[in-house]
């Protein structure tokens, strides 16, 4: 039952994705709207599936089973996804209260399934960014982030080395002023070759930060454009 | 000694029963986690995701596994063919929903890949998916199945002990939901008008019935 479940709701998600993707190359307004719209329909329909799932599964089993993480799992990263869905079409509240929201399951897999995950983690911190650049030099800020750090190299330390791990690596290293060791993280992520869509979307979340103007003029932007230019070679993107 | 061996041989052993479509996409997992494909980007055998030239060749030998099993399902099956009414043969709605999903597997490998032929089956996956949803038959089945979930909870809805509620105020929204969905399903099944849907309407009825009386209960001991 499980299994049909997460592969019912991972239908759902690359349907999802498929209409994000769609609208985000669309460039007539109304239906680059109507698309994204419908992107945050099925991710919505997704979530739905799962939180009953997550309900029904908490009423019946043990606070942290195996399939108690697994439907976690999917919870967290379908947040992420609507969080993404929501920012591509410039809704940063949206996308803010789907990270954080993201980020609280997220959260418990970290803590009760042994989950090495930072996406919502650190995503929650990035919108926040893109909608207000200045935040990038108030100290409770700064604390949060070096917070994120902390917690992909732990992740690294235990062995996490997935390309979705180095990516946050680098791009929080970046924030926090350590360049040399995000070169350290760009050098594995050129050693190896993963999926196309792990560019594309790395390279949109990258790129979102160069557009807003982040660190423009310092060496954070330029670190910014190298990195995101060094996204589109590896993923042969256009 | 040929017919004692025959007569306890284990068929079941051997491959013949296992749907083609199922065997393309073991053979696929054989090279990648079957899991999500937006997810899970790197690839996991040995020198897999060091090597860049054997990674590809792992990616698209997987890709093409999985174009061969829809095209399988689409030219054998015609799963965008079924009415409504077919779904109640559980063979044809695994059909639909194992061609559905890989219907959308595909799609998120051919968003990154603009050959003629990537395009071409792009063009027939989405052709197939506006087949299935016009005519209906992809609420149905989204609706069987749901219908199926309930069934074979541990706990199915209708059973849910009256005192569970005070506790737990969600309980009471998502029992309505099923009941919606049941609604639905009723609905979708009367409209068909065949006589083939008057057992699985009996069975949506009786549980819907039950739930509706579970609820009631409920009311019952709260007021």
């Amino acid at each position: 039952m499980m299994d049909e479940l997460l592969n019912s709701v991972t239908q759902l998600r690359s349907d999802a994705q498929d209409l994000r993707r769609q609208a985000r190359a669309e460039t007539n307004a109304e239906k680059r709207e109507q698309l994204f719209g419908e992107a945050v329909a099925e991710f919505k329909k997704a979530i739905g599936i799962l939180e009953r799932s997550l309900r029904l599964l908490r009423r019946q089993e043990s606070a942290h089973s195996n399939d108690v993480c697994r439907v976690l799992e999917e919870l967290s990263k379908s947040c992420g996804s609507l969080g993404g869905t929501w920012r591509d079409s410039g809704d940063l509240d949206q996308a803010i209260e789907q990270y954080d929201k993201g980020n609280s399951y997220e959260q418990e897999r970290r803590e009760h399934c042994g989950a090495q995950d930072t996406y919502n983690m650190l995503q929650r911190l990035i919108v926040r960014l893109l909608r207000d650049p200045a935040r990038m030099v108030a100290p409770e800020f700064l604390a949060e982030l070096q917070a994120v750090r902390q917690e992909i190299e732990s992740q690294v330390k235990a062995g996490r080395e997935d390309s979705w791990g180095l990516a946050d690596m680098v791009l929080v290293r970046f924030l926090c002023d350590a360049e040399a060791d995000a070169d350290a993280a760009i050098a594995n992520l050129d050693r190896r070759k993963a999926d196309a869509s792990f560019y594309e979307s790395a390279y949109k979340a990258v790129a979102a930060l160069v557009a807003e103007g982040l660190g423009k003029g310092s060496a954070l932007g330029e670190r910014l454009e190298s990195f995101a230019r060094f996204l589109q070679r590896k993923g042969g993107l256009a | 000694m040929y017919p004692t061996a025959a007569r306890h041989f284990l068929t079941a052993q051997d491959s013949y029963s296992t749907e083609v479509d199922d065997l393309l996409l073991q053979a696929a997992a054989l090279t990648t986690q079957p899991k999500d494909p937006l997810q899970d980007v790197d690839v996991t055998p040995l020198f897999g995701r060091d090597n860049h030239v054997y990674g590809d060749e792992i990616r698209h030998a997987v890709f093409e596994r999985l174009c061969a099993a829809w095209c399988y399902l689409a030219d054998r099956n015609e799963p965008h063919s079924l009415r409504a009414i077919d779904l109640l043969d559980r063979r044809r709605a695994g059909i639909l929903r194992r061609f559905r999903q890989l219907g959308s597997r595909l799609k998120a490998g051919l968003a990154h890949r603009h050959s003629a032929r990537d395009l071409r089956l792009r063009q027939r996956i989405d052709e197939t998916e506006r087949l299935i949803k016009s005519s209906g038959v992809a609420q149905m089945s989204e609706l069987f199945d749901a219908w199926e979930k309930m069934r074979i909870r541990a706990t199915p809805p209708w059973n849910f002990d009256p005192d569970a509620f005070a506790g737990d105020s969600s309980l009471m929204e998502d029992c309505r939901f099923d009941l919606e969905q049941l609604a639905q399903l009723e609905n979708r099944l009367m409209s068909l008008a065949n006589p083939a849907c008057e057992l699985p309407l009996q069975g949506v009825r009786s549980d819907r019935s039950r739930l509706e009386a579970a609820l009631q209960r409920v009311h019952g001991s709260s007021s």
